[in-house]
C-alpha cells in the first residue's frame, strides 16, 4: 500500500509537468486553431534564458525567474503572434501544423546560436554553453536548491517512505498555481471571456467589438509564460536540451488527447492521470504482464504514445469532422500556369545538366569539379529528394500532414536489407547466386513500406489534419521504441548492411551494390555521362550513386505526373478540395486518402532502399522520429506542390552546410563568418524559418522565383479581356454601374474617369446621416460583388434593403460593419469617416450587426454572451427584463436556446444599449411566426429609440410594412430606393424577379 | 489503353529494369590512382576525430598527447597534424557518417583520433575506405575491423560474441574487501535501459556480479533508453530498494545514459540507499559534488593515482597542452590514450606508412602504459575487450580511489566459463 501510494503521489507530481504542457498546448489550439509543435522549443528557449541570467551571470534565483518567465515569455509570445500567426491565420491546416513544426526546428537553434555562436564565439562574450553541461550529464539548476532537498510530507499520515525533493515540489506547486490562474484568466476575466468567444464563433467576435488580434496575443501571451515556466521547472528534473524538452511535451499528448483538444480542465487532470498511469506501469508491469511480453523492449516507454494513438482514435475521431484533410483555402495559382511545356521543363533540365556536370567533373576546370566527398554528398541529397517526392504525395497532392515519413523509410531500408542479406536459392536473373536483384529488394522494401503506410491509414484516414499529424507522430515513436530496436528487425546499432556477403559483420571491407555489369550494351552511355569511370556502372562510387540517384527520381517523378494526370489521380484532388463535394461525386475520400498514404509510403521506403545504397547500411538510428519534423520542414521550404521542390529540398538538406562551409573558407575567408554559418545551429535556423515563411506556399521558395512575372501577366491577361468583352457587350460605351473595377485603387479619394452614378439623395449633406455608405465598391477576392451603391440611413428610421439571392445584400451589410474593407468608397458613420476602420472598433463606436444566423456565441452561456457587448450589470440587468426568458436560461449555454430565443439573445444588447447603426440580416429567417413578431417588436423599438437601422431581407412583406425607405438590389447595384409608400408590388416583383426597373 | 496507363507501366518496367541488368557481384572499391598515401607526407601525418557530445573533451587530451610527440620531433621524422578540435556527431548516425566521409573524402586525413562516440556509423566506411582509427572502444565499430584500434579494446562486442570481464565486479569485491568483508553471498541489483543494448547489458553486468560470488537479486532492462525522458525515478528506485527479498541489495550497478545515472543515483540516495551504488560514467572534475557516494568504474587509473610515474607524466603532458589538472576528465584521458595508442601503432608500422602497414602493425600489437591503461591485446581485442580497470568513489570533496588500476578475466556472460584473453 505504501508503495502504491508512492507511485500514485510521486505520479501526480510528474504528471504536474504534463498538466502545464498540455493546458498550454489546449489553450493555444483553442485559442487560434493552432497546434503548436513547438511548445517544447519555447520552454527551452526559456529555461536556456533562465540558464544564461541565473548559472551564467550569476543573477539570483529570483529575479531571473521572474525576468525569464515573466518579462522574456511574454516578450517571446508577442514576438510569435507577430511573426507566425498573422502569417498563418487564414492558412489551410496543413500549413499551421507545418508553421509551427517551422518553429520547433528554428527556435532551439536561434537561441543556441544567438548565445553560442555569435554571444561567445563572435563577440567573444564569455557565456556558458550548453555543451559544458554534458561533463555533468546535462544537469542544470533550476529555481529550487541545487542538489535539491528531500522532504517526508506524508510522514504524519503514517506514510515515512513517500518522499519528493524540492524541485518536484516547484513543479508541483507552480502547477498548481498556473491551473489556478489559468482558470481564473479564462473563466473569470473580460480577456478569457473575449479568447472564449473568439473560439467560439471568431466571424462573430468582431462585429461584437472583440478585437481578436489583441485576444489571440493574450492567449499566446498565456502559453509561452506556461510553456517558460513548465520550462524552467523541468530543466533540474531532465535535462537543459531541447530535443528533451520536446519529447517531454510529445509525452504529454496523451493529456491532449483525452481533452480531445478542447478542455483545459481535462487536459489538465488527463496529465496528472497520465503521470500515475505511467508509475503504476513501471512499478507493477513485471507482476502484470507474462514474460515473454515483457521481454519486448521499449514497451514501457511507448505507453504515453500508445495511449495517445488510441484516444486521439476515439476522442478526435468525431470531433474533428473534415476539418483535417480539407483545403479550406484555395492554393494559390500556379504561377506557371500558362507556360508552354518546355519552358516549365527548361529549368530542370539545366539544374540536373549542373548536377551531372559537376559530379562527374565534365569540365576540366577544378572549382567545378566535384570532390569524393561532394559526390557522395550530392547522391546523398538525391536520395532525400526522392524520400521528400513522399512529400510531394501526402502533403502537397494529399493536403495532409504526416509525422511518420521517417518510420516509412527505416522500414523499406530494412525490408530491403534482409531482401539483399538473405539466401534465395540460385534462381538465375532473379536471384544468380542466392542474391536477389537489387531492383527487386528495393521494390520489396517499398511494397513493405506501402504495406505499412496502408495499415497506418485504415485508423487514421478519417482524422483531422491535427489528430493525423499528432496520430503518424506517435505511431512513429511507438515503432522506433518497440520494433525497430527489435534485433532480429532493426539490426542493432549497425543494422542491416547492403552488401552481398552474407553473415560478415558491417565493417567487412567485401560490399557488393548494384552495379550495371554489361559493358556492351550500356557501355555507350556510360562513356558519354561518365568518360572517367570504370568498365562499368558501379553504384558503390559516389558519382555513378549520383547518377543513379537521378534516374529514379527522374522515374518517380515520371510515375507521379501520370498519376496526377489519370482519374485517381484526379479522384485524390477532388477530394483534397472539398470531401464533400467529392462523396457527392461518387468519389470516397477516404480511399483516395488510403491510396495517398499508401503511396507516399511506398516512395518513402523506396528511398529508404536507396538511402542504405549511398550509406551502406540502413539502421533504426538513420531516420530516427524528431527527424521526420526537420524533414518536413525542409521540404515545405522547398515547395510541396511540385517533385522540383523535393529535389532542391533534398540537396539543400544534404549540401547547405556544404555550401556554407565553402563560402566560409573559399569566397569570404572571413573567421567570424566562419564561426557564424558553419554552426551546427545555423541551417537548422534557416529551414525552420524557411518553414514558416512558406508554409503557407505550396511552391515554397521556388515561389519567389515566379510569382512576380506570374502576377504581372495574368493582370495584363485580365485587363485585356475585360476591355474585350465590354466593348463587345455595349459597342464601346459602358454604362457606369457595368465598370468592373479590376484594380483596386490605392487612393479612394482618386477622380477616375467614370462617370458617377445619380445618387438617389444628392451627396451635400449626407454627413448628417447616422450612417452613409457611398459609392461602394467591394468583393471578395477577383470576385467584385458590390459595384459602386449608395446607402444612407437617418436615425430613427428603418431602411429596408430587398433583393433577391446573390444581389450583394450581405455584403453590403459586411461592408458597413466593417468586415470588409471596400477597394472604393467611403463609409461614414454620424459624418465620420470610418472606411478603414477595422470591424470591432466599428462595434465600439455603436455600429451593431446581427449576421444572418443569429449574433450568438453557442458555447457561451446567455449571461456571458450578454456579458461581451454589455460590461455592467445594469446594462444586462435592463435585456433580462426586456427579455425575461433569459434572465431564466442565464446559466444555459446559447447553443441550446430555442431559435426565437437565440435571435432574443441577439437584440437583447441592442435593447439594453441602443447602438447608434443597427444592421439586422434578415432577422427572422427560420422563425416561427411568433418568434418573428418578437423580433419585428424589437426593431420597431429600436427606431423608436433613434437608431439607424438598416434591415437586410428577402421575405418582402412583413419588411415592407416595417420599412420607412426601402431599397432594392440587384447584382450588386442598388436599382431603386425610396420611401415605402413609392414601392409598389411591381417594383417588388421586378427587384425579386430581375430587370424591368425604371430608375426614377 | 490510355497514355497515362502506359507512361505509368513503362516507369515501373524502366525502375525495375534499372536494375534488372544489373547482376550484384563485389565491384571492388576501387581506390582512386594515388602516387601517395593519404594524409601522409614525408613530414606530417594528417588525422582528426570524431566525438559525441559528452566526448568533445577528448580533442584536447589527444592535442596534449600529439603536441608532446611534435615536440619531440615527431613519430618517425614526421610531425602530427592534428585539427584541435573533436568534430562532434551529437549522437547522430547520419551525422557521423558524413562527418567520417568529409575526413576522408575531402580533408584527405590518414586516421580518425581520437574516436569517441557510441554511434559511429563511420566504421564500415572506413574498413572499406581502409581509414585507421583510435579511440576508446564504446561502440561495436571497434570490433572486426582490421583498421580499429581501441585502447580498451572492443568492450561493445556484437550480440553473437558473448564475451566480457569480470572487472567491474571484481573491483566491487575489492572495496567490499577493503571494507572489511567480501563480495561472497552480497546481494546485486543492475538495472539498464529498455532497449536492446540495455537487455544484453543486464546479462552482462549481471554476470560480472555472479562471477564475482554475489547473488543477483534484480537485473533488468526497466528504465526508458535515451531517446524517451524520466521524469520520475519512483517505480525503479522502488522496485531496487525492496529486490532483495524487500531490503536494498547489497550493491546496485547503474548501467544507463550519463544522466539517468545522475538521476537515479541521486534518486536512490534521496531514499536512503545506504549500500554500494556504482556506475561507469560519473567520473569527471565538475562532477565531484553531483556523484557523492557513488563509486564509478573507470577502463584506466586516473589522476588521483599519484603515486604512478606514468600517470604523473600524463599529468604533466596535459597540463603543458593547456588542460589544467580540474578539467582532466575520462574524455581528456581518452582521448589521451587514443593518441598515444595510434602513435604506438603508426611507429611500429615503420617509415613505410600506410593503412596497409598500419593495419599489419596492429594485427599483432599490444598497448600499454603500465598500470594506467592495458596491456590491450590485438588480435583479441578484435573480439574482446582488456578486463582492466580502477574504482572511483566521490565524496562530496573530492574523489578518492577506492580500488586501484589492475586487470582481471574474460569470461562468456552466459555461461560464465573463462576465455582466453
Amino acid at each position: 500500500m505504501q508503495n502504491f501510494l508512492n507511485l500514485v503521489i510521486s505520479g501526480i507530481v510528474t504528471g504536474a509537468i504534463y498538466s502545464i504542457m498540455a493546458s498550454g498546448l489546449v489553450l493555444t489550439y483553442q485559442t487560434s486553431g493552432i497546434f503548436n509543435f513547438a511548445h517544447g522549443a519555447i520552454a527551452f528557449a526559456t529555461a536556456y534564458f533562465y540558464y544564461q541570467l541565473h548559472t551564467g551571470q550569476g543573477v539570483p534565483i529570483v529575479p531571473a525567474a521572474i525576468l525569464a518567465v515573466v518579462i522574456f515569455a511574454p516578450l517571446m509570445g508577442l514576438a510569435l503572434d507577430a511573426v507566425l500567426l498573422r502569417r498563418l491565420a487564414s492558412a489551410p491546416i496543413y500549413a499551421r501544423i507545418v508553421g509551427t513544426i517551422g518553429l520547433l526546428v528554428a527556435l532551439p537553434n536561434l537561441a543556441l546560436w544567438l548565445v553560442e555562436s555569435v554571444g561567445d564565439d563572435a563577440l567573444g562574450a564569455k557565456m556558458p554553453k550548453v555543451s559544458d553541461l554534458q561533463s555533468v550529464g546535462g544537469h542544470a539548476p533550476g529555481i529550487g536548491p541545487d542538489p535539491s532537498h528531500v522532504y517526508h510530507p506524508f510522514g504524519w499520515l503514517g506514510l515515512p517512505k513517500v518522499h519528493l525533493n524540492s524541485d518536484q515540489l516547484a513543479v508541483f506547486a507552480a502547477a498548481a498555481i498556473a491551473a489556478a490562474v489559468l482558470w481564473y484568466v479564462v473563466r473569470r476575466t473580460r480577456a478569457g471571456l473575449e479568447m472564449r468567444a473568439v473560439v467560439d464563433r471568431d466571424s462573430l467576435a468582431a462585429l461584437r467589438g472583440i478585437n481578436q488580434a489583441r485576444s489571440s496575443q493574450i492567449a499566446w501571451i498565456l502559453t509561452t509564460v506556461l510553456a517558460g515556466l513548465g520550462g524552467i521547472l523541468i530543466t533540474p528534473l531532465f535535462q537543459l536540451n531541447s530535443d528533451i524538452f520536446t519529447l517531454v511535451v510529445l509525452g504529454s499528448l496523451a493529456a491532449v488527447a483525452v481533452s480531445g483538444l478542447n478542455s483545459i480542465p481535462i487536459a489538465f487532470v488527463g496529465g496528472l492521470a497520465l503521470g500515475v498511469v505511467q508509475n503504476l506501469v513501471a512499478g507493477y508491469k513485471d507482476d502484470i504482464l507474462p514474460s515473454f511480453i515483457d521481454k519486448i523492449s521499449g514497451l514501457a516507454s511507448s505507453v504515453p504514445f500508445v495511449l495517445t494513438l488510441l484516444l486521439l482514435f476515439f476522442v478526435a475521431r468525431d470531433r474533428s469532422r473534415a476539418a483535417g484533410s480539407v483545403a479550406d483555402t484555395r492554393p494559390p495559382p500556379d504561377h506557371r500556369a500558362g507556360l508552354p511545356a518546355w519552358r516549365r521543363r527548361l529549368p530542370w533540365v539545366l539544374v540536373t545538366i549542373a548536377i551531372l556536370g559537376f559530379s562527374l567533373q565534365w569540365l576540366n576546370v577544378a572549382s567545378l569539379q566535384a570532390d569524393n566527398y561532394e559526390q557522395s554528398q550530392i547522391a546523398l541529397g538525391l536520395v532525400f529528394g526522392i524520400i521528400f517526392l513522399s512529400f510531394v504525395v501526402v502533403t502537397g497532392l494529399g493536403g495532409m500532414v504526416s509525422l511518420a515519413q521517417a518510420t516509412f523509410v527505416i522500414s523499406g531500408g530494412f525490408a530491403t536489407g534482409w531482401a539483399l542479406n538473405r539466401d534465395w536459392g540460385d534462381i538465375p536473373v532473379i536471384a544468380p547466386h542466392g542474391q536477389l536483384n537489387f531492383g527487386l529488394c528495393a521494390l520489396i522494401g517499398a511494397l513493405c513500406a506501402a504495406v505499412l503506410g496502408a495499415l497506418i491509414a485504415l485508423p487514421v484516414r478519417r482524422l483531422g489534419a491535427v489528430a493525423l499529424a499528432l496520430g503518424t507522430f506517435a505511431l512513429a515513436f511507438v515503432a522506433s521504441l518497440i520494433p525497430f530496436d527489435y534485433e532480429p528487425i532493426g539490426k542493432g546499432s549497425f543494422g542491416w548492411p547492403f552488401s552481398g556477403t552474407k553473415g560478415v559483420a558491417p565493417s567487412a571491407v567485401n560490399r557488393a551494390l548494384p552495379s550495371l555489369d554489361v559493358e556492351g550494351a550500356l557501355g555507350w552511355l556510360r562513356r558519354i555521362v561518365d568518360p572517367n569511370s570504370d568498365k562499368w556502372f558501379d553504384f558503390s562510387q559516389p558519382r555513378q550513386q549520383v547518377i543513379l540517384m537521378l534516374v529514379v527520381f527522374a522515374l518517380i517523378t515520371l510515375l507521379l505526373h501520370s498519376l496526377q494526370r489519370s482519374a485517381s489521380g484526379r479522384a485524390m484532388l477532388a477530394a483534397r478540395s472539398s470531401e464533400v463535394a467529392a462523396r457527392t461525386s461518387g468519389i470516397s475520400p477516404a480511399k483516395a486518402k488510403f491510396a495517398i498514404f499508401a503511396l507516399s509510403a511506398a516512395i518513402a521506403g523506396f528511398g529508404g532502399a536507396m538511402f542504405g545504397v549511398v550509406n551502406g547500411s540502413v539502421s533504426a538510428s538513420s531516420a530516427p522520429p524528431l527527424v521526420g519534423l526537420v524533414w518536413l520542414a525542409v521540404a515545405v521550404t522547398f515547395g510541396v506542390r511540385r517533385p522540383g521542390g523535393a529535389l532542391l529540398a533534398g540537396l539543400g538538406y544534404s549540401c547547405t552546410q556544404l555550401i556554407f562551409l565553402w563560402l566560409a573558407n573559399d569566397v569570404v575567408g572571413n573567421q567570424t563568418f566562419h564561426d557564424l554559418t558553419t554552426a551546427v545551429f545555423f541551417t537548422p535556423i534557416l529551414f525552420g524559418l524557411g518553414a514558416i515563411n512558406l508554409a503557407k506556399n505550396p511552391d515554397g521558395l521556388l515561389s519567389l522565383i515566379g510569382e512576380q512575372r506570374a502576377e504581372r501577366r495574368r493582370k495584363r491577361e485580365l485587363a485585356t479581356a475585360i476591355a474585350a468583352a465590354e466593348a463587345e457587350a455595349h459597342g464601346g460605351v459602358v454604362p457606369a454601374h457595368e465598370v468592373v473595377h479590376a484594380e483596386p485603387e490605392p487612393s479612394p479619394g482618386e477622380v477616375t474617369a467614370v462617370e458617377e452614378p445619380a445618387a438617389a439623395v444628392p451627396a451635400a449633406g449626407r454627413e448628417k446621416f447616422a450612417l452613409s455608405l457611398q459609392g461602394i465598391v467591394a468583393g471578395y477576392g477577383d470576385v467584385e460583388v458590390l459595384h459602386g451603391v449608395d446607402v444612407d440611413v437617418a436615425s430613427g428610421t428603418i431602411v429596408a434593403m430587398l433583393g433577391a439571392n446573390g444581389a450583394g445584400k450581405s455584403t453590403l451589410c459586411a461592408v458597413a460593419a466593417g468586415l470588409l474593407e471596400p477597394t472604393r468608397g467611403k463609409v461614414l458613420v454620424d459624418g465620420r469617416d470610418v472606411t478603414r476602420q477595422v470591424g470591432f472598433r466599428r462595434a465600439r463606436e455603436g455600429v451593431l450587426l446581427v449576421p444572418e444566423a443569429r449574433g450568438i456565441f453557442p458555447g457561451l452561456s446567455v449571461e456571458e454572451n450578454l456579458r461581451v457587448l454589455l460590461r455592467t450589470d445594469d446594462e444586462r440587468q435592463r435585456a433580462y427584463e426586456r427579455f425575461p426568458i433569459l434572465g431564466q436560461r442565464r446559466r444555459q449555454s446559447a447553443g441550446l436556446l430555442s431559435g426565437g430565443e437565440q435571435q432574443m439573445l441577439s437584440l437583447a444588447p441592442a435593447l439594453a444599449n441602443p447602438p447608434d447603426v443597427f444592421i439586422a440580416d434578415e432577422p427572422t429567417l427560420g422563425l416561427a411566426p411568433l418568434a418573428a413578431e418578437e423580433v419585428v417588436r424589437a426593431i420597431r423599438e429600436l427606431r423608436e429609440r433613434g437608431c439607424a437601422i438598416l434591415l437586410v431581407e428577402e421575405k418582402a412583406r412583413e419588411v415592407m410594412e416595417l420599412a420607412d425607405i426601402v431599397a432594392f438590389m440587384e447584382l450588386g447595384n442598388l436599382v431603386w430606393m425610396g420611401p415605402r409608400e413609392q414601392a409598389d408590388s411591381e417594383r417588388l416583383a421586378a427587384a425579386y424577379l430581375g430587370g424591368g426597373v425604371t430608375v426614377d | 489503353m490510355k497514355r497515362q496507363k502506359l507512361v505509368a507501366v513503362a516507369a515501373v518496367a524502366a525502375l525495375v529494369g534499372t536494375f534488372g541488368l544489373a547482376s550484384v557481384g563485389t565491384a571492388g572499391a576501387k581506390v582512386a590512382s594515388q602516387s601517395s598515401v593519404r594524409g601522409v607526407t614525408s613530414t606530417s601525418i594528417k588525422v582528426a576525430g570524431i566525438c559525441d557530445t559528452t566526448g568533445v573533451g577528448a580533442a584536447a587530451g589527444a592535442k596534449a598527447r600529439f603536441d608532446a610527440e611534435n615536440a619531440k620531433g615527431g613519430t618517425l621524422g614526421r610531425k602530427w597534424d592534428f585539427q584541435s578540435e573533436c568534430n562532434n556527431d551529437s549522437d547522430d548516425a547520419n551525422q557521423d557518417l558524413t562527418i567520417g566521409k568529409r575526413l576522408v573524402q575531402q580533408d584527405g586525413v590518414f586516421g580518425v583520433v581520437p574516436v569517441q562516440t557510441p554511434t559511429l556509423a563511420s566504421a564500415p566506411f572506413f574498413a572499406q575506405q581502409k581509414v585507421p582509427f583510435a579511440g576508446w572502444g564504446i561502440s561495436t565499430g571497434f570490433c572486426k575491423n582490421p583498421y580499429a584500434a581501441a585502447f580498451t579494446g572492443c568492450i561493445v562486442p556484437p550480440t553473437n560474441i558473448k564475451t566480457t570481464g569480470t572487472t567491474w565486479g571484481a573491483l566491487v569485491d575489492g572495496l567490499f574487501k577493503k571494507q572489511g568483508s567480501s563480495a561472497k553471498g552480497k546481494t546485486a541489483a543492475v538495472i539498464t535501459e529498455d532497449d536492446d543494448s540495455g537487455k544484453v547489458g543486464a546479462v552482462v553486468v549481471g554476470a560480472q556480479a555472479k562471477v564475482n560470488g554475489m547473488k543477483l537479486v534484480y537485473a533488468k532492462a526497466a528504465l526508458p533508453p535515451p531517446t524517451q525522458t524520466v521524469g520520475d525515478y519512483t517505480p525503479y528506485v522502488q522496485a531496487l530498494m525492496t529486490s532483495a527479498s524487500g531490503k536494498a541489495p547489497d550493491v546496485i550497478f547503474v548501467t544507463t545514459a550519463f544522466a539517468n545515472v545522475l538521476g537515479l543515483s541521486g534518486a536512490l540516495l534521496q531514499a536512503g540507499y545506504k549500500g554500494i551504488l556504482t556506475n561507469a560514467v560519473a567520473y569527471d572534475p565538475a562532477l565531484i559534488k553531483a556523484a557523492t557516494g557513488q563509486s564509478v568504474f573507470t577502463q584506466f587509473d586516473l589522476p588521483e593515482d599519484t603515486s604512478n610515474a606514468n600517470m604523473v607524466q600524463i599529468v604533466k603532458d596535459m597540463n603543458n597542452g593547456g588542460v589544467p589538472t580540474n578539467k582532466i576528465g575520462q574524455p581528456a584521458l581518452a582521448g589521451y590514450f587514443a593518441a598515444d595508442m595510434f602513435i604506438a601503432v603508426t611507429k611500429k608500422a615503420g617509415k613505410n606508412l600506410t593503412p596497409d602497414s598500419w593495419a599489419k602493425a596492429l594485427s599483432k600489437f599490444t598497448y600499454q602504459i603500465k598500470g594506467v591503461v592495458g596491456p590491450t591485446k590485438y588480435p583479441q581485442s578484435q573480439t574482446q575487450g582488456a578486463p582492466c580497470g580502477t574504482l572511483v568513489t566521490s565524496n562530496g570533496t573530492a574523489y578518492e580511489i577506492s580500488v586501484p588500476y589492475a586487470c582481471y578475466k574474460n569470461i562468456n556472460y552466459t555461461t560464465l566459463k573463462p576465455i582466453k584473453y
